[in-house]
């Protein structure tokens, strides 16, 4: 008898073709609302020996309902020149996915976008803001982007709104214990087991998907006896550490420094149930922490923040304090909405303007 | 690895098809599901696997040692020998430093303060079930109700069978040993079983077990005091369903994937929660280990054989040590005392009358009573401390106020479970058989949604219970 006499390999078979028949129709989606099937997101990234990986110059992303563009100097946004032009205020923006934004509909929407235009309207003068956000990076890649890739740019200002990826990750060592750190040598199961989730996740659309829209509604994350409650004192010491290396490097070439607070979408205001579910997406990815560490991790780091701009003497953008927790001005906990990014665009240019150059948007009224 | 893992369905589907390959030829189809029992072991606890090894070794050799000693003086050394190893083994990993802290823990109370120390030794996954497995062999060889094997693959596989080896079901050498004997065929319709069992084990597990774990029963059982006394009620019907669908979930998925080698295993639930009576209860619950505790522990004592008082003695240590089994700590051998005080009670009132004998209504109370008393159990099973078992009794017989943890969340996997428990075997094996029936295709995409819901439903990582034992 050859093998597909036999039902119970091709109950088998058709399982598999059904869930490839899934996998090809989530891709089929996304390549028509985002203008890409890449799972992993790798396709926007080149490789670089210095720091890591740093956004594909002249990469294009179009879709249904986005369009991002990466400048040839591999940043997002418009066209801008390496030198300076003469009479422009340099405004560069360090920071990860909540900067960059893939999922707002155009660069015109972006936060940065916002703060180049109110700037030029409060000051008067030619204003270049350069969104150097990154999805995925830490404030160890920021700091080297910066070294590395945006002094050359001669920024006037530089504004860090880099916190939620060293907050994720922090908790995550912290929720694994000294057994899931670099400290603990994983056995054989768990390497391989790691290595397949990592193939899983670069390469099954559907299982993020799934994830995204069922396990958020039916399971209960976040909760469990061994969810982790608080965090340990020396949690945010890396994160300080090299905040302040980079406040440093700025300062050293010249530039005026501002620090922004991480804002989110949830607060103990918000009822408890309204609270979890805009704090799920934490909980995909964070499934071992919970919600009272999740706070404590927002107000640890932004306190890290104001610790380092207080003792640098840079300025400090309270934004996780001027953001109010609307659902409306956000897309997902920390990630703003269209709405999102025009706030905090006018929020952030009237406290640059009033402290770098002393014009309040009275002044221009 | 665990069987509600990526790593597990890949592992799984190529020791599958290279197993049934390999069908013409016996002893390398043996080989590789040995070394691919051992690799299991060894991704999930890579320094044990000489354990299980050493374990084989020595109950092989009694087992040959047995097969040539003919002197009744000699066979029982060389039964103590395999004793000793296999529960000196026991001892050492699992009760060692439950033992020290009891000590040091009386030596405190009494005054006199000694420096604790414990040995720095981790509870090797699955220790208590292969230990009980090789000690059918050898003491059913001592006791000749079975052939010694002379062959050291065919005992090394029966040790380390993969799908029966961390938590069960305890299969018996008589039982698993002849199967190796045999040439299996690939059976269409056996897959076809296999296959629906082990997803109705998952679906025990991912979609029931762990949500009740994660929704109710761990927020519950972390802080008692917080929830009100009916979500402690609440808590502690959710975790009777928990314990339930977590382990019978993990006998149905091991049941299911040895069905799918081509190897047959013991039954180990049977509705538990239906039962009439404590001894009804231990007939369906756990059947492998109850039966081996019967079999090895409590006929050996006596059973009832030397009158009523020592009846009762041996009813008390066999559930006593069996509480011990379940884990190194207090609240287990309370849980063990319990169950055995319970049976006692239970012979003492008499009531072994057969369901028939009852009406519809006495036989739903008992099994009401049962059920309440066997959650009281579980209250002492599942707390932390002996002391968190009081507290949690505390709030619910004061019927405590306090925030409750009601939901869908809730809701729906414990009247889901409870109404699935309640289904006869026969109803299910027959809905089984039907299912099978359907077309291929629909079985295959029946499959996949169950995939997609599993994938769905899969919040944090929740382990198997009965892992820790």
């Amino acid at each position: 008898m050859r093998w597909w006499h036999y039902k119970s390999l091709r109950v088998v078979l058709f399982l598999a073709l059904f869930m490839l028949a899934g996998e090809t129709a989530v891709r089929v989606r996304a390549y028509l609302r985002f203008g890409s099937v890449d799972v992993a997101g790798e396709e926007m990234y080149v490789a670089d020996p210095l720091i890591g990986k740093t956004l594909r110059p002249n990469f294009i992303l179009r879709g249904g309902v986005t369009e991002v563009r990466i400048n040839s100097l591999g940043f997002r946004g418009p066209e801008i020149t390496l030198d300076k032009p003469p009479g422009v205020c340099r405004v560069l923006c360090l920071g990860d996915s909540v900067l960059f934004s893939g999922g707002v509909p155009n660069d015109s929407y972006l936060l940065t976008a916002r703060l180049e235009n109110h700037l030029r309207t409060l000051l008067g003068r030619e204003v270049q803001v350069i969104n150097a956000g990154v999805p995925g990076y830490s404030i160890e890649s920021s700091a080297k982007l910066y070294e590395h890739r945006c002094r050359r740019l001669s920024p006037d200002v530089v504004v860090v709104c880099q916190v939620v990826n060293d907050l994720t990750g922090a908790l995550g060592r912290a929720a694994a214990g000294p057994q899931g750190g670099k400290a603990g040598r994983p056995g054989l199961g768990l390497t391989v087991g790691l290595r397949l989730a990592e193939w899983r996740d670069k390469n099954f659309l559907i299982y993020h998907l799934v994830r995204k829209n069922l396990t958020t509604r039916l399971s209960p994350l976040g909760t469990g006896a061994k969810c982790l409650e608080t965090l340990p004192l020396e949690v945010t010491d890396p994160y300080e550490a090299e905040l302040t290396r980079l406040v440093g490097l700025a300062r050293r070439d010249g530039c005026q420094v501002a620090l922004c607070t991480a804002w989110k979408a949830f607060s103990p205001a918000q009822p408890r149930q309204q609270q979890h579910e805009l704090a799920t997406p934490f909980f995909l990815i964070l499934p071992n922490v919970s919600l009272p560490a999740l706070y404590e991790g927002f107000d640890r780091f932004n306190a890290a923040v104001r610790g380092v701009a207080q003792a640098q003497g840079a300025l400090l953008v309270d934004l996780a304090e001027l953001i109010p927790p609307d659902p409306q001005l956000f897309s997902d906990p920390t990630h703003l909405s269209a709405a999102g990014h025009a706030l905090a665009g006018e929020l952030l240019a009237e406290q640059l303007a009033l402290s770098f150059w002393g014009v309040s948007p009275h002044d221009v009224q | 690895m665990t069987f509600n893992s990526l790593h597990f369905t890949i592992f799984f589907a190529l020791i599958f098809t290279l197993s049934w390959i390999l069908v013409r030829w016996p002893r390398a189809r043996q080989a590789l599901l040995l070394l691919a029992s051992y690799y299991f072991y060894l991704a999930l606890s890579w320094k044990y696997v000489v354990l299980v090894i050493a374990s084989t070794l020595v109950d092989f050799v009694v087992g040959l040692g047995l097969a040539r000693a003919a002197a009744p003086r000699q066979r029982r050394l060389l039964l103590a020998l395999s004793i000793a190893c296999n529960l000196g083994a026991l001892a050492i990993f699992k009760y060692a430093n439950f033992f020290l802290g009891s000590v040091y823990d009386l030596l405190a109370s009494l005054g006199c303060h000694v420096a604790p120390h414990q040995l720095s030794v981790l509870l090797p996954v699955g220790i208590s079930f292969y230990t009980f497995k090789t000690l059918t062999y050898t003491i059913g060889v001592y006791r000749r109700e079975i052939e010694p094997t002379r062959d050291l693959l065919h005992y090394a596989l029966f040790v380390a069978f993969f799908p029966q080896l961390l938590a069960g079901p305890i299969a018996r050498a008589g039982q698993f040993l002849p199967q190796l004997r045999q040439t299996p065929a690939f059976d269409d319709h056996e897959a076809l079983l296999g296959l629906a069992q082990v997803f109705r084990g998952l679906i025990k597990k991912m979609a029931l077990a762990d949500l009740l774990s994660v929704a109710l029963v761990d927020p519950v059982y972390a802080d008692p005091t917080r929830y009100a006394g009916w979500t402690n009620l609440l808590a502690s019907y959710g975790y009777a369903l928990q314990i339930y669908c977590d382990f019978s979930g993990y006998s149905d998925v091991a049941i299911g994937a040895a069905r799918l080698l081509g190897f047959s295993s013991p039954l180990n639930f049977n509705r538990p929660y239906l039962a009439l009576g404590v001894r009804d209860f231990w007939a369906r619950w756990h059947i492998s280990l109850s039966t081996w505790l019967r079999d090895y522990l409590y006929i050996p004592l006596g059973g009832n054989r030397r009158g009523t008082g020592n009846t009762y003695r041996n009813l008390f240590l066999t559930m006593f040590l069996g509480g011990l089994w379940h884990g190194a700590a207090w609240h287990f051998v309370a849980w063990g005392a319990f169950h055995g005080a319970w049976l006692i009670l239970a012979r003492v009132l008499g009531r072994d009358r057969r369901a028939e004998e009852l009406s519809a209504v006495a036989r739903w109370g008992r099994r009401l009573l049962t059920f309440h008393l066997v959650c009281v159990g579980w209250i002492l099973f599942r707390a932390d401390t002996l002391h968190d078992a009081l507290l949690i009794g505390k709030q619910i017989l004061t019927w405590a106020p306090g925030p409750t943890l009601t939901g869908l969340h809730v809701w729906v996997p414990l009247l889901v479970g409870y109404a699935a428990h309640g289904f006869p075997l026969e109803w299910l094996d027959g809905l089984q058989e039907r299912f099978t029936r359907l077309p291929a295709w629909c079985q295959g995409g029946v499959y996949a949604a169950v995939v997609v819901c599993l994938i769905g439903v899969g919040g944090a990582e929740v382990p198997f219970v009965y892992f820790q034992f």
